[in-house]
């Protein structure tokens, strides 16, 4: 079981490594031009309120800090793998008593390692250039205004520039980095331990270098806390995963089996009456592939499942009613409540920094009615 | 162009017998004056000097005045028309104590004011000129102004004004006695001619005596018959001009009888005749040197015999919407039976006023774009420019033509200038910037010709810019911003209007734009314009 559990890690720390801009663009919407009603699309209000004001045209918005404490923020996925010279420009409009702060969370984990402050401005283009040292997996950029005075960001432009010109810039130093970021020595991880096992992943325990995990809990899967990390390992409690939760153990599962995904049968054998264990849900791509992953029932989308049986979809009871948790999950099966929560899209393309889809697949610890 | 004094024609007779041939015991003398320079307020004349001369040619070619008694002045001061006096007194003086009798003949082109012809800078009163030419001891003297209000110099002593055109010298032959003639009143202006290159009165004065004026076919001019051809020539020439009607005077106090012969065409060895059943405004132009001989109304009835220099000539003839193209070579009549003939436009006026006043232009000019606060506003916003970043679009102009050289107008414009975009990153939406500018200006323009149809221009304008620019927003919205300022425009280049097509025409030339009318919200401004090639059609009517 643990191979294949540890391949789909291995896919996702090094998806994660990958990095992604957009024609050097490390952020997405630079300009804020981007709003959805009254708030922008790619950018996440942390607080505060913000509005839509014009900049050089009425058609070029800039966004407008209104109040004394707003932030907005976009996670990005520039990693390490592409580049640790990074140059910022920002066009802004800001009263001399506003304060205006960029911080730096390295990981996105909530840690601001670098904050600077923004001066006051009319519109005049500023440009910095920050060294992040590797290894990173994302930057999370959060733009905040403190007090009174007005606040008008128009532009800040990130972009991978040449190491060179950042040589005489003191490096930014990830703070210990949470289980799924990628690391170089233990020293890196908050867990202390950063395994080679799993190409340099942050993660609280490994198997394979005996780590014990406290009585009623294994060393089993542990779901990512970012879209820029990956999975890993740590000490989960046992039998404790529903159906169609994600695994690395048979014992992590409730129904005591484990198909990298909380399962009710690994082959058709463990079916009664004759019927066949499938994937509960999978979505087929356009070349034929799945892009889902789904746990393994009995008789899937058959309704034959009396009330009672655990089920992973309507279609699989005969009363077409399977009562549990909503499932959502990303491309890469990780569970998920919003689009944020899954990886961005490893492609150099207008999508490299949008974040994969949330789909919702199926029902996680269902039972027939 | 105006001559701020006119040419008089002060003929003294003295005893005067009929004008003598270069053969005759009557020796004739003549002193030409003439000055392009202009006075205090007044601008250079083009043509008096050139007048000067044409007149010297054909008072040696067709007036029996020998080239040792012919002294032709330009660039004049006032002393070195009072020394040329003296001398003419002293020769003539010499003649008289030999006991021969002499005609002195003084023409003067040039600026004139009511009480003094202007050389330069300096002046020369009529007064003084009137004792000075008087007291030469002539038997016959001439005086031929071509200046404006020249008419106020024929305030001569004892002379009669003629009530007008119809005045006849015949009854005054054999007498003595003094005579101006003038190619204005006292109180007109005196006009050039871009087309003829002349004054109208010199011109005319000169096809007159070329043979134009010779109304009763004797193959001589008299000063009678030149008066009447001057006068009736002129006047119908500058009848549309902007300035008026120009009326020559003939003032004279002649004792005598007798015709008193200005020139002797007849005896010209080469001429070009008009026959009797030709009519028409008819031209007769020097093939070489590009110069118009003579321009005359030909009436049908009776042959006119123009005396020429030996040389190759091309007439035309306007009719009605006719026009006859005759080639001649030395001289002859003309056959409208063998000359070509065209449809013409009857655009054209008889000499006066410009051939056509107005001129309409449609242009295209194409250029770069220039670089400012506001494109740098762009750049830093992550806008990029168009590949190809040309600025074209297209102009109205019209024209009106107040001198010779100069047209003034206005104009209207409209240009479209490089666009700019930017894709957001991370997304498809795109911004699109579209500029375009408007221009309505008051336009001046000088212009030269340069032989061939071909003119050089210069030009300037100034107006207001109207700039506007369209975004098209990431949310597919078009955001439309207009802003004004001023325009202005400095151009040269190249007109050619051939006369076979009347009117129509072709300019090419250059152009430097410059209005900063196109603005943003945050300060920043943009000057449209640059360095433009322009291309234009004209029509001219």
């Amino acid at each position: 079981m643990k191979s294949k559990f540890a391949s789909l890690l291995l896919l996702a720390a090094a998806a994660s490594q990958l990095g992604s801009t957009d024609c050097g663009q490390v952020l997405r919407d630079p300009g804020f031009d981007l709003w959805c009603g009254d708030s922008l699309c790619a950018w996440q209000l942390e607080r505060g309120n913000i509005a839509r004001v014009p900049t050089w045209d009425a058609g070029d918005p800039g966004v407008s800090f209104v109040g004394d404490d707003v932030a907005i923020a976009q996670l990005s996925p520039v990693t390490s793998a592409d580049g640790t010279c990074i140059k910022y420009q920002m066009i802004t409009n800001i009263d001399d008593n506003a304060t205006v702060w960029l911080n730096i969370d390295v990981e996105g984990d909530g840690s601001f390692e670098y904050k600077q402050q923004v001066g006051a401005s009319t519109w005049q283009p500023v440009a910095y250039h920050l060294y992040v040292q590797a290894p990173f997996d994302g930057i999370q950029f959060e733009l905040a205004k403190t007090g009174p005075g007005n606040a008008v960001f128009a532009q800040i432009q990130v972009t991978i520039d040449d190491d060179a010109n950042c040589s005489s810039q003191r490096p930014i130093i990830a703070a210990p980095r949470p289980d799924g970021a990628v690391c170089g020595v233990d020293s890196d991880c908050r867990s202390s331990l950063c395994s080679a096992s799993q190409y340099g992943i942050c993660e609280s325990c490994d198997s394979t270098l005996g780590t014990v995990c406290p009585s009623g809990q294994v060393c089993g899967y542990e779901s990512p806390t970012s879209s820029v990390l990956a999975a890993s390992y740590a000490c989960v409690a046992d039998g404790a995963k529903q159906l169609a939760e994600n695994c690395v153990l048979d014992e992590e599962c409730a129904t005591g089996i484990c198909n990298g995904v909380c399962s009710t049968c690994i082959t058709s054998a463990g079916c009664p009456n004759g019927e066949t264990c499938g994937q509960a849900w999978t979505t087929p791509n356009a070349d034929g592939t799945v892009r889902s992953i789904g746990p393994s029932v009995c008789a899937p989308n058959s309704s034959l499942q009396v009330a009672g049986a655990p089920c992973a979809s309507d279609d699989d009871c005969a009363s077409s009613s399977c009562v549990g948790t909503v499932r959502s999950q990303c491309d890469d099966g990780r569970a998920c409540a919003t689009a944020a929560d899954c990886p961005f899209d490893t492609e150099p393309n207008e999508n490299g920094l949008q974040n994969g889809p949330c789909n919702t697949v199926g029902v996680q610890g269902g039972s027939c009615q | 162009m105006i001559r701020p004094l006119v040419p008089l024609v002060a003929l003294a007779l003295v005893a005067a017998p009929a004008v003598a041939r270069a053969d005759d015991p009557v020796a004739t003398y003549a002193l030409i004056v003439g000055s392009n320079a202009g006075g205090p307020g007044q601008a250079d004349l083009r043509f008096a000097e050139d007048d000067a001369r044409n007149v010297a040619t054909v008072l040696g070619e067709l007036g029996g005045v020998t080239p040792a008694a012919i002294d032709v002045v330009v660039h004049p001061t006032p002393d070195l028309v009072r020394d040329r006096i003296t001398k003419l007194g002293e020769r003539v003086a010499a003649d008289a104590a030999a006991g021969r009798q002499s005609r002195v003949i003084f023409y003067y082109s040039g600026h004139a004011r009511a009480s003094a012809i202007d050389l330069g800078g300096d002046q020369l009163p009529l007064e003084e000129l009137r004792q000075r030419l008087f007291a030469v001891p002539a038997t016959l003297t001439v005086v031929v102004l071509d200046a404006c209000q020249s008419g106020a110099f024929s305030r001569v002593k004892g002379a009669a004004p003629a009530a007008d055109f119809s005045f006849s010298s015949r009854e005054h032959l054999d007498a003595s006695g003094v005579a101006v003639l003038a190619s204005s009143s006292g109180s007109e202006l005196s006009q050039e001619s871009e087309q003829l290159r002349s004054s109208y009165f010199t011109h005319n004065l000169l096809v007159g005596l070329r043979g134009a004026g010779d109304e009763n076919g004797d193959g001589q001019v008299s000063l009678d018959e030149a008066y009447r051809y001057a006068y009736h020539q002129t006047l119908l020439a500058t009848a549309e001009t902007a300035v008026g009607g120009q009326h020559v005077t003939f003032e004279a106090d002649l004792k005598g009888h007798g015709e008193v012969a200005l020139s002797f065409p007849r005896a010209a060895t080469s001429a070009i005749i008009l026959p009797a059943k030709l009519e028409g405004q008819t031209l007769v132009e020097n093939k070489h040197a590009h110069t118009v001989v003579a321009e005359t109304y030909k009436a049908k009835g009776a042959p006119v015999r123009i005396a020429v220099a030996p040389g190759e000539y091309e007439v035309l003839v306007r009719h009605g919407d006719q026009l006859s193209r005759c080639e001649l070579g030395g001289g002859g009549e003309v056959d409208l039976e063998r000359c070509s003939t065209e449809s013409v436009r009857a655009t054209a006026t008889k000499g006066g006023g410009f051939e056509r006043p107005t001129r309409i232009e449609i242009s295209m000019f194409v250029g770069g774009d220039s670089s400012d606060g506001y494109t740098d506003n762009l750049t830093a916003f992550g806008y990029s420019q168009d590949f190809l970043a040309l600025a074209g679009g297209l102009s109205l102009t019209g024209l009106r033509q107040v001198t010779p050289r100069w047209w003034a107008g206005g104009l209207l414009a409209a240009e479209s200038l490089p666009g700019w975009s930017r894709t957001v990153a991370g997304s498809t939406a795109t911004q699109e910037l579209s500029l375009s500018t408007y221009t309505i200006a008051a336009v001046a323009r000088a212009e030269q010709p340069i032989g061939g149809g071909v003119s050089l221009y210069a030009q300037l304008a100034a107006g207001l810019g109207i700039g506007h620019t369209d975004l098209k927003g990431a949310d597919n919205m078009t955001y439309g911003h207009t802003t004004e300022g001023p325009a202005f425009s400095v151009g040269a280049g190249f007109h050619f209007e051939p006369r076979i097509f009347r009117g129509v025409g072709a300019s090419v030339g250059w152009q430097y734009d410059y209005a900063p009318d196109i603005k943003d919200l945050i300060g920043d401004t943009h000057a449209a314009g640059g360095i433009r090639a322009s291309w234009s059609l004209t029509y001219g009517f």
